[in-house]
C-alpha cells in the first residue's frame, strides 16, 4: 500500500526554480513570494528535490497526429489521415509512445496516410488558399515550393527548418512537378516529405542542461509549449504558440500559467480531458463491450452510444461547467441520461429531449461514477457481474494501488457448486477461504460485492439467481460499508483518491510511470489540489506549472 | 544529396519483374522456367522457399484430453487433437516440456509467452502486478532476420490476429502480441482481413509508375532527418529510431519490388466486425488462412504469426453457444464445466489451426506434387499448460509442416520425461532456416541444444 506522507510535504514556490539564470527562484516556505506555497521549513526549492525522469523522444499519438494535420491543412485533409493505432503501456498510450519502437507496418501506414492527406489537401482549394504562403506559378517553382516547405515545416516539425532542409523538400517537390507536369503533385510531395519526418512524428524533449547540474535539464520554451499543448489539448501547439515561445514570450511562470489558461479556454481542452477519462477509466471500450444478446437485448449500439455520452457529460459537467470538487465524482446524486438510457436508471426521459439531468435513486444507493451504467457495464463479464473487475478498478484506477499477481503456487479456481445456485458473491467467498487467494482477492472482491445489486448492464436488481444480495463488505485501508453509498462516501474521503487523480494525470502528461525521484513533485501537486478544493481545472494549471513538468533528466 | 536513390532490386524481385514484363497473371508464383530440372530449387540454384508461421492461442489446453497416451508416429489423436485427422502426418505434438523462464517471471500467463522467444520477460510487475515486456525477439522475427528469408520477399513478415478481445488486466507488451522484433518492439497483429489484404496484395507500386522513385525520394529525406535527430538522442531512443529506419528500409524494398504476378485473391468482404455482440471467429480464421496461403504461395512474405486469442483467453466462443469468456470457464472448479466449456473451447481452436494446415496441404507448391505445407514450418503453442493452473510446466507445443524436407516426417508425439527446455524446439526450427545457428534466447530460457528428434534424417 502506498503511504501518503502528507505531513511535512515540501512545497513549490511561486517560481519553482528553473527558469534559468536571472530568474528569481522562490524557495519552499517563501510564502511571501507567491501566496500559494506552503512551508516545510526546509528552504529548498522544490525543483532541487526532484530527480527528473529521462528526457527523449515521444511519438505523436494517433489523435494528436490527426489534430496536427487538421490545424495545419484543414478538416478535409485531416479526414484522410490514418496513422497507426496507439499501443498502451501502463494503461496509457502516451507511455507506449515514449517507450515502444515503431513497426514496419507503422512506417507503411504513416506513408499511406501522408499520401492520402496530400491527395485530399491539394484538391481542397479553400484550404490551399488559407494555408499556403504562395501558390506555385509552375510545377517547378522551386522558390515557392521551398517556401511552402519552410512554413508548413515550421508548424509540423515545431522548429524552423534550416534552408538546406526546406531546399531538399523543395527539390523533391520540383522533381515531382517535373515528372507529372503538375503543380498539385509538386505540392503533394512537400506534404509527403514533411509528414513522414521523424521531426514531425516524434516530440523531442531534451531540454537544456542546468549549469551546475548538467544531468538536470530544463525544457526549452518550444519543448515546453509542445508538452503543454499535447497534455492540455491533446494536440501539438499552434504555430502562433510556437512562435511566441521562440520569441521569448514564455519566460516565466506567469507566462506559463497565462498560456495554460488560454489553452484551457479552448473547446479542445474539454475533449482532451474527456479522452483522458476515457482512457484511464476505459470508457473508450464501451462501444466494444459485449453483453450476451439473449439475456441483454437492450444492449444495442444505440444504447452503448448513450452510455458513453452520458458518462462523458457527467464528467464534463463536473469539471468544466461546475468546476466542482473532483471527489464528488464518486458521491454525485445525479446523472445525465437520454430516453434510450433512462430505463436502465429506472427513470423516464421524454424521447428527443437529449441528455437530461436526473436524480439518482436513493433507494438503489446509486451514486456517481461507481453507480454509472458506463462503469458497471464495462467492469462486468458478458453474462454476469464481476465483483473482481469492479473491485480491481477501485484499487487500481481510483486508489492507484498495485494489484499483485497470485503467488506462483496458487491454482486459482472457483469451487464446485454441488448445492445449487449461489450468488456470485457466495462463489467468490469460497475461494476467499483459501489464504493464498485471499491475499489478493481480499483487497478487491469485497469492494465489488457492494455493487452486486447492479447487473452486468448496470440495472438495479434485488437478487442474484433468486438469492438475496448482501452488499456489506470490509476492505483493508478503506473500512467497512453496508453498501455502495457508504463505500462511495468512504472513497470520496480517502486521501489516496485525489492523490491517484494527480498521479494518473501526471502519467498521461509526462508519458511515463512516475519515478521515485518525482515523488516530491507529486506530493506538492496533491497538496495544491487539496488547497484548491480539488478542482481539476486548477490541478491542470498547477501540473504544467510544476517544475517536474519542465524538467527532464539525461536523454534515455 | 541523392534525392531519388536507385535501389538495387533483389534477384527474386528482378525475376518477378521479368515475368511482369510479359504481362501474365499466373496461378503459380514459381514458374517452371524459374525452377531447375528437378523442381527442387530455383533455376539460379536458390532453394525453394520455406515459410515459417507462429500460431498462438491463449489459455492452454486440458492436458488429459490433449496429451496422446503413446509416443512415436502412430500416436492416437486424442479428443483435443481429433481436428488434425486430415493432416496428422504433418503434425508433431510435443509435451512434457517445462518453461525454463526465471521464477520471478511467474505472474501468470505472461511467463508462458516466453515459449515463443526463449528470453525472460523484463520489467516484470513494474508498478502494476500484471505487467511485463517481452525480453527479446520472438522466433518468427529471428527467422525473418535470417539471410535468405526476410530479405528475399517484399514484406519481411506479417502479423495477423483473429479474436479482438484483449486480456484487460494484463499490461506491458508481452500479452498483446505474439511477434516482437525485440524488447519494447512489439509487432501488433492486424485483426481486419481487409487491411491485411491491402498490405499483402494491394499496396504494390505498378511497374513504371512514376510515384515509385518519388516516394523513395521522400523516404530518403526521412533518413536525412533521422540522421540529424539521432545525434541528440540517448541510446534507447536511438534504438527506436533505428527500428523506424528499419521500417523505412522495408517500405523502400516494397516500393522497389514490382507487383507480384501470381494469382491474387479478391478483397475479402469479412472485416472482423462483431455480429450481435459475437466475434466472427470462424470466418476471420478462414479468411486469414486463405490470405496467408496466397501470400506464402506468391512469395510476398515467408514469415507470419497468427494470434488467435490473447493470453489468458478473454474470448467468448459464441459459436459453441457459450456466453462467458474462456478464461472464466477455466477457473470454474466444476468438472462438468472443465469437460464441456473448457474442453470444447480447446477443440474449437484446434479446428481453426487444422483448417489452416489443411488449406496449406491442399495448395500445390511444387511441380512435382508437393504442397505448401511441405514447405512450411508452423510452431503453435499457448501461454500455459492448462488455464486452471496457468502453469508453465508441460506447456504443449505443436510443430507442423515438413520444412522443405528438413523436419521429421511423418509427425510424431514426444513426451519429455525430464521437463526439457521448450527453447530447444525453437532452436531446431531456427536451424531449418539457418543451419549454422547455435542458440535461441538468452539467460535462463536460452537454448544451445536443439531438439534433434524434429530434424529429418539426411536422405
Amino acid at each position: 500500500m502506498r503511504s501518503l506522507a502528507l505531513a511535512g510535504l515540501v512545497t513549490l514556490s511561486a517560481l519553482g526554480g528553473g527558469w534559468g539564470a536571472g530568474c528569481a527562484e522562490g524557495t519552499v516556505g517563501d510564502e511571501s513570494s507567491s501566496g500559494v506555497g506552503g512551508s516545510s521549513g526546509s528552504g529548498t526549492p522544490l525543483a532541487d528535490l526532484i530527480d527528473p525522469a529521462p528526457g527523449g523522444a515521444r511519438r505523436l499519438l494517433g489523435g494528436q497526429y490527426v489534430r496536427a494535420v487538421k490545424r495545419v491543412f484543414g478538416v478535409t485533409a485531416s479526414l484522410a489521415a490514418a496513422p497507426p493505432d496507439d499501443i498502451q503501456l501502463h494503461g496509457f498510450a502516451s507511455i507506449g509512445a515514449t517507450d515502444l519502437a515503431m513497426s514496419p507496418q507503422d512506417v507503411e501506414r504513416y506513408e499511406a496516410s501522408a499520401r492520402a492527406i496530400a491527395k485530399a489537401f491539394v484538391t481542397d482549394t479553400a484550404a490551399r488558399k488559407a494555408v499556403l504562403p504562395c501558390e506555385p506559378i509552375s510545377p517547378t517553382d522551386a522558390t515557392c515550393l521551398s517556401s511552402i516547405a519552410s512554413k508548413l515545416g515550421h508548424a509540423l516539425w515545431r522548429r524552423s527548418l534550416e534552408p538546406s532542409e526546406a531546399g531538399a523538400v523543395g527539390t523533391l517537390a520540383v522533381q515531382a512537378g517535373e515528372t507529372y507536369g503538375s503543380v498539385d503533385q509538386a505540392l503533394a510531395y512537400v506534404l509527403l516529405a514533411l509528414l513522414q519526418a521523424p521531426d514531425f512524428l516524434y516530440v523531442i524533449e531534451l531540454g537544456e542542461p542546468e549549469a551546475e547540474h548538467p544531468e538536470r535539464r530544463w525544457l526549452t520554451p518550444v519543448e515546453l509549449v509542445t508538452r503543454m499543448s499535447l497534455f492540455l489539448l491533446d494536440a501539438p501547439p499552434d504555430l502562433a504558440w510556437i512562435e511566441r515561445a521562440e520569441d521569448g514570450q514564455l519566460a516565466n511562470e506567469a507566462d506559463l500559467r497565462e498560456l495554460a489558461l488560454e489553452m484551457l479556454a479552448r473547446p479542445e481542452a474539454r475533449a482532451a480531458l474527456g479522452a483522458f477519462y476515457d482512457e484511464v477509466f476505459r470508457f473508450d471500450r464501451i462501444d466494444e463491450t459485449v453483453k450476451i444478446a439473449e439475456r441483454f437485448p437492450e444492449w444495442t449500439p444505440e444504447l452503448q452510444a448513450s452510455v458513453h455520452a452520458s458518462i462523458a457529460a457527467f464528467l464534463d459537467d463536473l469539471v468544466w461547467t461546475r468546476n466542482a470538487d473532483a471527489r464528488t465524482m464518486l458521491t454525485a446524486e445525479h446523472a445525465f441520461v437520454d430516453a434510450t438510457l433512462a430505463p436502465l436508471y429506472d427513470v423516464t426521459v421524454p424521447p428527443g429531449s437529449g441528455l437530461t439531468k436526473i436524480k439518482l435513486s436513493e433507494a438503489q444507493q446509486r451514486m456517481g461514477l461507481l453507480g454509472s451504467v458506463a462503469f458497471l457495464s464495462v467492469y462486468s463479464h458478458a453474462g454476469m457481474t464481476s465483483p473482481t473487475k469492479r473491485g480491481v478498478f477501485i484499487r487500481r484506477t481510483l486508489l492507484c494501488d498495485s494489484v499483485p499477481p497470485p503467488p506462483p503456487e496458487v491454482v486459482p479456481k472457483l469451487p464446485d457448486d454441488p448445492s445449487g445456485p449461489k450468488t456470485t458473491k457466495e462463489l467468490l467467498e469460497e475461494h476467499m477461504k483459501n489464504d493464498s487467494c485471499k491475499a489478493c482477492h481480499g483487497l478487491f472482491d469485497s469492494l465489488g460485492w457492494s455493487l452486486e445489486k447492479f447487473d452486468p448492464i448496470g440495472r438495479h436488481r434485488n437478487d442474484d439467481k433468486g438469492q438475496p444480495i448482501d452488499t456489506h463488505g470490509e476492505s483493508p485501508n478503506i473500512g467497512s460499508f453496508a453498501g455502495p453509498a457508504e463505500l462511495a462516501g468512504l472513497l470520496s474521503e480517502h486521501p489516496q483518491v485525489p492523490d491517484c487523480m494527480v498521479r494518473q494525470l501526471y502519467r498521461d502528461s509526462m508519458g511515463h510511470f512516475e519515478t521515485k525521484g518525482e515523488e516530491p513533485a507529486l506530493e506538492d501537486l496533491h497538496r495544491r489540489f487539496a488547497e484548491g478544493g480539488y478542482r481539476v481545472q486548477e490541478l491542470l494549471v498547477e501540473l504544467v506549472a510544476s517544475p517536474a513538468f519542465r524538467l527532464v533528466g539525461e536523454p534515455k | 544529396m541523392v534525392l531519388i536513390p536507385s535501389k538495387p532490386l533483389h534477384r527474386r524481385v528482378l525475376l518477378r519483374g521479368a515475368i511482369g514484363g510479359i504481362g501474365a497473371a499466373l496461378s503459380l508464383p514459381l514458374l517452371e522456367v524459374m525452377l531447375d530440372g528437378n523442381g527442387e530449387a530455383l533455376a539460379d540454384g536458390e532453394p525453394l522457399p520455406v515459410r515459417f508461421l507462429s500460431y498462438f492461442f491463449g489459455n492452454g489446453v486440458r492436458l488429459d484430453q490433449f496429451v496422446p497416451p503413446t509416443e512415436g508416429p502412430d500416436y492416437p489423436l486424442t479428443a483435443e487433437l481429433v481436428p488434425f485427422g486430415s493432416v496428422k502426418e504433418y503434425v508433431t505434438v510435443l509435451t512434457g516440456f517445462n518453461s525454463h523462464c526465471h521464477p520471478s517471471n511467474k505472474i501468470t500467463h505472461h511467463e508462458g509467452m516466453v515459449i515463443f522467444s526463449g528470453h525472460n520477460n523484463r520489467n516484470v510487475g513494474e508498478g502494476e502486478g500484471f505487467f511485463s515486456n517481452t525480453g527479446g525477439p520472438t522466433i518468427d522475427q529471428v527467422i525473418a532476420e535470417t539471410k535468405g528469408v526476410g530479405d528475399m520477399t517484399p514484406i519481411k513478415s506479417i502479423q495477423l490476429g483473429i479474436s479482438k478481445r484483449p486480456s484487460e488486466v494484463d499490461f506491458g507488451t508481452t500479452m498483446h502480441a505474439v511477434s516482437h522484433a525485440g524488447y519494447l518492439k512489439p509487432l501488433a497483429p492486424e485483426y481486419d482481413p481487409q487491411k491485411v489484404w491491402t498490405v499483402l496484395f494491394d499496396s504494390f507500386t505498378p511497374p513504371k509508375d512514376p510515384s515509385g522513385p518519388l516516394r523513395l525520394g521522400a523516404l530518403n529525406l526521412v533518413r536525412e532527418n533521422a540522421k540529424k535527430l539521432e545525434k541528440r538522442l540517448g541510446s534507447a531512443d536511438r534504438q527506436r529510431l533505428e527500428a523506424h529506419l528499419g521500417g523505412v528500409a522495408e517500405l523502400e524494398k516494397k516500393i522497389a519490388a514490382l507487383p507480384p504476378v501470381c494469382e491474387k485473391p479478391g478483397k475479402p468482404t469479412e472485416g472482423n466486425i462483431d455480429v450481435a455482440g459475437s466475434e466472427p471467429l470462424i470466418a476471420v480464421s478462414e479468411v486469414m488462412s486463405q490470405l496467408l496461403k496466397y501470400a506464402f504461395k506468391c512469395d510476398i512474405t515467408r514469415v507470419a504469426s497468427i494470434l488467435f486469442a490473447e493470453g489468458a483467453g478473454n474470448t467468448i466462443f459464441a459459436d459453441l453457444g457459450f456466453d462467458t469468456a474462456h478464461h472464466w470457464y477455466t477457473h470454474d472448479g466444476d468438472p462438468n464445466v472443465q469437460n464441456k466449456q473448457v474442453h470444447e473451447g480447446v477443440v474449437y481452436v484446434m479446428e481453426r489451426v487444422a483448417y489452416l494446415l489443411d488449406t496449406f496441404k491442399n495448395e500445390p507448391d511444387q511441380p512435382d506434387g508437393g504442397n505448401l505445407l511441405d514447405n512450411t514450418v508452423m510452431f503453435c503453442s499457448t501461454d500455459c499448460s492448462e488455464g486452471i493452473s496457468h502453469s508453465v510446466d508441460d506447456q504443449p507445443m505443436i510443430v507442423a509442416g515438413r520444412g522443405g524436407g528438413k523436419l521429421t516426417h511423418p509427425g510424431f508425439h514426444y513426451r519429455s520425461k525430464s521437463g526439457e527446455n521448450p527453447t530447444d524446439v525453437l532452436l531446431s526450427l531456427r536451424q531449418v532456416f539457418d543451419p549454422a545457428a547455435t542458440e535461441v534466447g538468452s539467460e535462463d530460457p536460452r537454448s544451445v541444444t536443439p531438439f534433434q528428434a524434429l530434424k529429418a534424417l539426411p536422405t
